[in-house]
């Protein structure tokens, strides 16, 4: 009676001890998981800052860019850049000393239907000669 | 129970736990030297300045902006003295010999200057040698990108962008952001990683814009147009500027001799540095004729129908006044087209002195024209108490009182817009750091000082004065305008200097409705003729015919 009662003892704390093992055990797993996800999730974050931090400079360097760019603008458009270019290499000048020649065209004097008919037809081709000149004129 | 202490692992554990304790006090509760020492190991903090507002014209464009700048400097723990010739070979003139001498020895502290504001190009070909202890900064460097246009106005500022002139200084809440400070780690070398710039970065104070009523190609054209006259006439100074008469805009302002706030070293010269069109007072001689006449028949002093006789010169209590000639009978207007000092000091001396004085007050002269610039002079008026003897007929002619060519010409605007006296204004609108409009420039009638109708009159005599008076050598087929000559002599210690003249033209047009009022000075010319109708208006001229082309 007395050795059974031992044995049912023994049997009895072997299962509460086995319980406590294990909750520790799987206490540690959590915090050793949730550690290691914590640590991970801290990478992951440093991870990403860093990305942000450099896409923060590629965003500031562009914005150097721009703002030379605008100076190198500001200065290409300057007026006085714009007069320099156009009077020094591109040859303007002003208006008062451009020269405009006119070359007046001469009047056929005689009405064409008073003429002959090849003097007609002469007639014409001289006409027409005088617009292929004043076209080429032109074109000049 | 004390056996557990024979155990080697209970002591084990007993240090551990000593240590981590240990340890938590230090991490959480650290001594402050401690976190001191750390911080100025780990940790440094740079001043970083921020970008200045842009200045823009009325077109848009920016005449005053930054840029980014790269700013060098060594840490003299990590520094070593051998590479100092480094710095010289690339860095040349921006390193001056007692710098190299400087850099070449052992020093304190932890900071120095290498160079400031250099091109980033420049520092990276430095930064590529990798010198030990030496390191950049970014910063912003204020440019010009139009060069010396507009300097005097623009102003400048120093190398820590605080506004030293002009705009620059008078405008500096709004054009002013503070420097940024920035918190960088330091790695194993010394050199700061910029690790703090997301979360913790101090928010900064947006710079605001200014944006101004100067029209940049008149602008360009005043300034070539008078540098050339410059070239020509070799005055000892020389303004000009141009307003739009009707509400008191500045279209262009042009000083000289001038600078390039883009190089310092062209501001060495503190004649350079003055605004002839605001801080220079002079007597502006005939060109203030338009002005005295308008008083005289506003107040009925004078007939439209009188007859004057010129002699060539008259005397007057104690003084004389004289002509260039004797211009015999002149009609009243005629003594505007003819500029005709012995007429205009007959009228000079009807003048009451205590009305004219407070009629001149009104007229803006000897007080601030309240212009947005810094540096503005009040001119000189004679009190009641002096218009006694020859003073009234000198002032008629426009000497006996000074004043600058901003007064003159706001004086002018209203004898031609209708006889508002308005106020001048430079700044078209003020933008702060948010974009929302804290101020914006327009017209301010001050006084009304003549009436219309005396107003077209005078109007019409000044374009007679370009048609068939002094200034024909300002008319242009162009376009209508009126103007008026002056040649004014130049006094020092109480007496006028023989052969010192300031030689001026004021011209306005269209003449119906002018929306343009220009003044042109030269002040002391040296070679090539003295007369304000000889060298200033063609000058005026010349400045016309290039606007009217170019403002196509």
């Amino acid at each position: 009676m007395r050795a059974m009662s031992a044995t049912s003892k023994v049997r009895k704390k072997t299962p509460r001890k086995n319980r406590v093992h294990s909750a520790f055990a799987a206490i540690a797993v959590l915090v050793g998981m949730m550690t290691m996800g914590l640590a991970g999730l801290r990478l992951l974050n440093m991870n990403l800052e860093q990305r942000l931090t450099r896409l923060n400079e590629t965003i500031e360097n562009y914005q150097e860019i721009e703002l030379d760019l605008k100076n190198n603008m500001a200065s290409l458009l300057s007026p006085a850049r714009v007069y320099s270019v156009a009077s020094a290499k591109m040859g303007m000048v002003s208006e008062a000393s451009v020269t405009v020649v006119s070359v007046a065209v001469p009047k056929p004097s005689v009405s064409m239907a008073s003429l002959p008919v090849k003097a007609r037809k002469g007639l014409g081709e001289l006409a027409l000669s005088m617009i292929f000149r004043k076209e080429a004129h032109a074109q000049d | 129970m004390f056996r557990v202490f024979k155990d080697v692992w209970t002591w084990l554990f007993l240090v551990i736990v000593i240590l981590a304790a240990r340890l938590a006090v230090i991490q959480l509760w650290p001594d402050p030297r401690t976190v001191s020492q750390a911080s100025s190991q780990y940790w440094t903090q740079v001043s970083i300045s921020t970008s200045r507002g842009v200045i823009r014209d009325n077109r848009g464009a920016a005449l005053a902006m930054s840029v980014p700048a790269t700013s060098l400097f060594i840490d003299p723990q990590y520094w070593d003295p051998a590479n100092a010739p480094e710095l010289k070979a690339v860095l040349k003139n921006l390193v001056s010999a007692s710098d190299l001498a400087k850099f070449s020895k052992p020093m304190k502290g932890r900071f120095v200057w290498v160079a400031r504001k250099i091109s980033p190009d420049l520092a990276a070909r430095l930064l590529s040698k990798k010198l030990d202890g030496l390191y950049a900064l970014k910063e912003r460097k204020r440019v010009y990108p139009q060069g010396p246009l507009l300097a005097q106005v623009l102003g400048f500022c120093d190398i820590d962008d605080e506004g030293l002139a002009g705009l620059e200084q008078s405008w500096q809440d709004i054009l002013y952001s503070p420097p940024q400070a920035k918190i960088l780690a330091r790695d194993a070398s010394g050199q700061g990683i910029d690790l703090m710039s997301l979360q913790r970065a101090p928010k900064t104070m947006k710079p605001g814009e200014l944006v101004l009523t100067i029209d940049p190609i008149l602008q360009m054209v005043v300034e070539k147009r008078l540098k050339e006259a410059t070239d020509e006439y070799k005055p000892k100074w020389a303004a000009a500027v141009c307003l739009d008469p009707r509400d008191g805009a500045v279209l262009a302002s042009a000083s000289w001799p001038t600078f390039d706030p883009n190089k310092r070293h062209t501001l060495k010269n503190p004649l350079v540095r003055l605004n002839n069109v605001i801080g220079r007072v002079y007597e502006p001689g005939s060109t203030l004729k338009p002005v005295i006449m308008s008083i005289a028949k506003e107040q009925g002093l004078v007939r439209e129908n009188e007859y004057f006789h010129c002699g060539g010169r008259i005397k007057v209590a104690d003084g004389v006044v004289t002509d260039i000639k004797a211009h015999g009978g002149q009609h009243l207007a005629d003594l505007v087209v003819n500029s005709c000092n012995v007429g205009m000091a007959q009228i000079g001396i009807r003048f009451r002195p205590r009305f004219s004085y407070d009629n001149l007050k009104q007229w803006g002269f000897s007080s601030l024209s309240g212009i947005e610039l810094p540096g503005e002079e009040e001119g000189l008026v004679s009190t009641p108490e002096q218009w006694r003897g020859v003073v009234p007929a000198n002032i008629a002619i426009g000497q006996g009182i000074g004043m600058t060519p901003l007064q003159l010409i706001t004086a002018l605007s209203a004898v031609i817009n209708g006889g508002r006296c308005v106020r001048p204004y430079i700044v078209k609108e003020a933008k702060d750091g948010e974009g929302k409009i804290v101020y914006r420039g327009g017209e301010f009638v001050k006084n009304v000082v003549i009436s219309k109708k005396t107003s077209d009159w005078v109007r019409t005599v000044m374009r007679r004065v370009v048609t068939e008076g002094t200034g024909k050598a300002a008319n242009s087929p162009k376009v209508s305008v009126g103007g008026k000559t002056g040649t004014a002599q130049v006094a020092e210690h109480g007496k006028y200097v023989k052969g010192r003249f300031v030689a001026s033209f004021v011209g306005f047009w269209p003449v119906e409705n002018p929306d343009h009022i220009w003044l042109v000075v030269l002040g002391e010319p040296s070679q090539k003729g003295h007369l304000g109708g000889a060298i200033a208006a063609p000058a005026f001229r010349a400045m016309l015919e290039d606007y009217l082309v170019l403002a196509q």
